[in-house]
C-alpha cells in the first residue's frame, strides 16, 4: 500500500510505474484497467483514461474525466491497477493493501 | 498526525458500527497521555449504547496511576463480571507510549505497555454480543471517561497477538504488518478527515466536539519491496555492523515459508534481528520477504524476490 496526495478537482495526467518487488512490470500484451473507489465504498465509474505510456518500463498514467474525479468530500480515494493479460489471466497492482489516494483541498 | 483529544471539551470518536463481539480479541494504540487527571483515559472501547450503563463491554484504557489495563465486563444473571489485567510500568506523560489488550478467551486477558506484559487475569467475564453496540477511541461511552492526550495508529485484531507481535508494534511497526490476516479494524487516525477513516472494514468514526490533529508517533510503514538483493552484500552489512547499529538501520520481516532459514522467523511475519549467520543458502530458504529499511541500504542486482506488486508515482 502507497499513500499519493491528490489535489481536489485535478485534472493533470497522473503518472505511475508499476512494480513487481520492486522492478518495472513489462506490460507488453497486457491491458490495463484502474479500479477506484472513494471513501464511501462506491466505485468510481470512469475515473478517466488509462494509458500505458511505456509498457516495458511499467509506466501508465490515469488522465481524469474532469474535475469532478477527486472530489475532497469523497477523499480518499482507495487505488488498485488491474491487469489482463493475453491468456484472460488477471493480476492487480498492488496485491497487498489498495493505495490510498489523499485528496487534498485547493 | 495523530488525533489530539481534550477532556475538558468532552472530544472523542465513535461508532454505531461494532466489528466484532467476541474472542479472541486484541486492541492497540499509541497514546501520549497530557496529565493524569482524576478518571482514567479510555482509549479503545467495544460498549453497549449506555442505556443499561455500560456493562458489557471489552476496553483498552491507561488507569490514573499511568498503568495500561486490559477489561472485560459483562451483566449475567443480574451480577457484572469484570476482569481486569494492569501492567506494571506506568506511561510518561507527554511521552508516546504504546498500549495494547489481548483478550485470548472469555478467561483471560492481558495487558501491555511498550511490548511488557502484564499477568494474565482470569475471570470469567463474556459481554453479551446483543448488548454490544459503539466503538470508541477515546471514550467509555459516549462523555465518559474520556482520553485526556493525542492517540493513533489504533487498531483491532480478531487474533490474540503473541508477545513478539506486540513488540513489533511497540517497536513502531504498522498494525497493517502484523497478523494482516486477523486485522480487522486499522485507524492510522492521521486527523486529516471527518468522520476519520478506517482502511479494513470502513468503520468510519465520528468526531465529537472537534478533536484535532496533533503530531504522530514514528511508524514504519509498508513500502515497495526491493527487486531483489544481492545476499553477499547483505551479509556483509550483518558481519560488519554492530547488533545495535543492524536494529537501528536494517528492519526486516521475513515471511518464512521455511522452518531451515537460519533467521528466527518460522512461519508467521516475524520481527527479527540480522546476524552474522544469515547465510545466502538460509536466506535463500526464504520465499517472500518485505523490507523497509532508514535508510535504504541495498540497491537490487540480482533478482530473488517475486510476488509483491506495487506502485510508484512518478513524473
Amino acid at each position: 500500500m502507497a499513500i499519493y496526495d491528490v489535489v481536489a478537482g485535478s485534472t493533470n495526467d497522473l503518472n505511475f510505474q508499476l512494480l513487481d518487488n520492486g522492478a518495472p512490470i513489462d506490460l507488453t500484451g497486457f491491458t490495463v484497467a484502474l479500479l477506484l473507489e472513494n471513501r464511501k465504498g462506491v466505485q468510481v465509474p470512469s475515473p478517466g483514461t488509462v494509458t500505458v505510456v511505456t509498457a516495458a518500463e511499467g509506466k501508465v498514467k490515469l488522465t481524469p474525466t474532469n474535475v469532478n474525479v477527486f472530489d475532497e468530500d469523497n477523499g480518499p480515494y482507495y487505488a488498485r491497477w488491474k491487469l489482463t493479460d493475453s491468456f484472460s489471466k488477471i493480476s492487480y497492482v498492488p496485491s497487498s493493501n489498495r493505495d490510498v489516494w489523499n485528496i487534498l483541498g485547493t | 498526525m495523530a488525533r489530539l483529544l481534550t477532556q475538558s471539551s468532552n472530544q472523542f470518536l465513535s461508532s454505531t458500527t461494532v466489528p466484532a463481539t467476541g474472542v479472541p480479541l486484541t486492541f492497540a494504540a499509541w497514546y501520549k497521555r497530557t496529565a493524569a487527571g482524576a478518571d482514567v483515559d479510555s482509549l479503545i472501547y467495544i460498549n453497549d449504547n449506555g442505556a443499561s450503563g455500560g456493562v458489557d463491554y471489552f476496553g483498552l484504557y491507561v488507569n490514573t496511576d499511568g498503568t495500561v489495563r486490559a477489561v472485560t465486563s459483562d451483566f449475567i444473571g443480574g451480577i457484572q463480571h469484570i476482569g481486569t489485567a494492569h501492567t506494571t510500568g506506568a506511561v510518561s506523560d507527554g511521552v508516546w507510549a504504546h498500549c495494547a489488550a489481548v483478550f485470548p478467551s472469555t478467561s483471560s486477558r492481558t495487558a501491555y505497555l511498550n511490548g511488557t506484559a502484564s499477568t494474565a487475569e482470569g475471570t470469567t467475564s463474556t459481554p453479551q454480543a446483543g448488548q454490544l453496540a459503539r466503538t470508541y477511541i477515546g471514550a467509555f461511552i459516549s462523555g465518559s471517561s474520556l482520553a485526556d492526550g493525542s492517540i493513533a495508529e489504533a487498531a483491532i485484531w480478531t487474533a490474540a497477538l503473541d508477545a513478539a507481535e506486540i513488540a513489533s508494534l511497540a517497536a513502531g511497526v504498522s498494525p497493517l504488518m502484523v497478523r494482516p490476516t486477523s486485522l480487522l479494524c486499522y485507524w492510522p487516525l492521521i486527523g486529516q478527515y471527518s468522520p476519520e477513516i478506517e482502511l479494513r472494514s470502513r468503520v468510519e468514526l465520528t468526531l465529537t466536539n472537534g478533536p484535532t490533529a496533533s503530531s504522530h508517533p514514528l511508524i514504519i510503514y509498508p513500502s515497495p519491496a526491493f527487486s531483489g538483493f544481492n545476499s553477499t552484500q547483505l551479509v556483509s552489512l550483518a558481519a560488519t555492523a554492530t547488533a545495535s547499529a543492524v536494529l537501528t538501520s536494517v528492519r526486516v520481516i521475513f515471511k518464512a515459508l521455511s522452518a531451515t532459514a537460519t533467521a528466527t522467523a518460522s512461519g508467521l511475519t516475524k520481527f527479527i534481528t540480522l546476524t552474522k549467520s544469515a547465510t545466502s543458502t538460509a536466506l535463500g530458504a526464504i520465499s517472500t520477504a518485505y523490507f523497509y529499511s532508514l535508510p535504504k541500504l541495498v540497491k537490487a542486482t540480482t533478482r530473488f524476490l517475486n510476488g509483491l506488486k506495487s506502485t510508484k508515482r512518478i513524473t
